[in-house]
């Protein structure tokens, strides 16, 4: 217990000294070394798998959802052939999905903005349809899927280098740790400090690879859902209102929650409760 | 003005027909289901109460409050607002962002107080 109560209080500091100048590499490995003190038994490479890495009861319904048919098969494969019938392949950024995959989210210089990889594809589409896709639902996570699957047992490696990088990487890591919302809750509240507890029949899952499997299936939506439309629904968690999906603020915490996996395979077991 | 008063009385008996059920409903609400209820306490959330199903475990059991809050006002100033014993508390200040009614909060204070 007092354990837990100082790696809580150094990350409380670490969170406090988000200065002008944020090293995502030391907050990575605090991060890191915080999971290890509180789960000891949890390998690294397991953190791809959310909640089922804390909790075994939940893990094997999980591992036999895997082995059976799992309802997310035909919609990736859908979101491979809708990748060709919109021409999405055409353009430089998604012709080599796997490698998109692994780029995304970027800090772009010329536009100091963060680039995120369902950005590229509502970018793209818009390109070559002349039409608007959405942020969080349907085809956007089907397709995003699928070429995220192109990927998989690569692994997350997120690059924050430039004076601009940083920035962004630090507004988001301070949006991930802000108490927010009636309630006054912080991301970290649920997936750092209490990560693996339950909230009534919820197991918490830790933050560490919480990116890995998305866009993923969840029983709860009956469907695919983007990793931004995850950030809505845990807005509401905080009784705080959601922000569109793809606002700046979103995509700079993306920023920051990708690194923080860095190292991390990204997997095709994309169900979820 | 004859018509005026009518016309204010009906406005009242309405208003009335509106109010009337939502008071005898928050009147039926006892502790216990402020307590446990998801949209209201939702104590349950994060912490074992004796008398409740699928507690969360973020926060400790609350057991023998009386023995660990001799001076009740002590126990309903942390259900009000637990950030000031511990500023980066979990748990919602219920009180201090008004999630939840002054009269809530007292019914949800003796209900624990019980326990
Ligand atoms: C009140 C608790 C709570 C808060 C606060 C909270 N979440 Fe969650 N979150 C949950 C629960 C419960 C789930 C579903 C179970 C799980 O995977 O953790 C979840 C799931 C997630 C997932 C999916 C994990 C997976 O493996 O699929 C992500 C990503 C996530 N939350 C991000 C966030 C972010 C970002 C914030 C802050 C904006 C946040 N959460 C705030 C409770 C919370
Ligand atoms: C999201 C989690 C969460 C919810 C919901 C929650 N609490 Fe708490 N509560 C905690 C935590 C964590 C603590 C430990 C002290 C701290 O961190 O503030 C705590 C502490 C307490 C304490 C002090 C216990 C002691 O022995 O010192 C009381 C009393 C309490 N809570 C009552 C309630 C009541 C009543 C409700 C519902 C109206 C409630 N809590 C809802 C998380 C929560």
């Amino acid at each position: 217990m007092k354990k837990l109560i100082t790696a809580v209080v150094s990350l409380g500091l670490m969170v406090g000294a988000t200065s002008a100048i944020a090293d995502m590499e030391s907050d990575r490995k605090a991060l890191v070394g915080h999971f290890k003190s509180i789960l000891p038994n949890v390998e690294f490479a397991d953190y791809t798998n959310g909640v089922y890495a804390v909790d075994e009861g939940s893990r094997e319904q999980f591992e036999e959802i895997l082995d059976g048919i799992p309802p997310y098969e035909d919609a990736v494969e859908k979101g491979g052939a809708e990748y060709l019938k919109y021409g999405l392949n055409k353009c430089a950024a998604l012709a080599d999905p796997a490698a998109a995959r692994v780029k995304h989210p970027y800090f772009d210089e010329k536009s100091q903005q963060v680039v995120t990889l369902e950005g590229e594809i509502k970018r793209c589409y818009n390109e070559q349809t002349g039409k608007k896709l959405g942020s969080s639902k349907g085809k956007i996570a089907r397709i995003s899927a699928w070429i995220s699957d192109q990927a998989a047992g690569q692994k997350i490696n997120v690059i924050v280098e430039s004076a601009g990088a940083k920035a962004a990487y630090a507004k988001g890591k301070a949006t991930f740790y802000a108490k927010r919302g009636q309630f006054n809750m912080s991301c970290a509240d649920c997936h750092v400090y209490n990560a693996s507890k339950k909230a009534r029949a919820d197991i918490l899952s830790p933050a560490l690879g919480h990116t890995t499997h998305i866009p993923m299936y969840r029983a709860k939506w009956s469907g695919m859902g983007t990793l931004h439309r995850r950030y809505g629904g845990c807005y509401k968690n905080m009784r705080a209102k959601p922000l569109k999906a793809q606002t700046e603020t979103y995509r700079n915490m993306e920023f920051f929650h990708q690194a923080m996996s860095n190292g991390l395979e990204i997997t095709d077991a994309r169900y979820r409760k | 003005m004859k018509k005026t008063i009518s016309s204010i009385s009906a406005v009242a008996a309405l208003a009335a027909l509106f109010i009337m059920p939502l008071e005898a409903g928050a009147k039926e609400m006892t502790g216990e289901e402020v307590t446990f209820g998801r949209k209201l306490g939702n104590c349950l959330a994060c912490h074992m109460i004796p008398g409740g199903n699928l507690p969360g475990n973020i926060g400790p059991p609350l057991l023998a409050m009386k023995a660990r809050f001799p001076d009740k006002a002590v126990l309903r100033a942390q259900i009000w607002d637990p950030t000031v014993l511990n500023p980066n508390s979990i748990m919602p200040p219920f009180g201090k962002h008004q999630a939840l009614t002054e009269k809530q909060i007292d019914q949800i204070t003796d209900y624990i107080y019980s326990k």
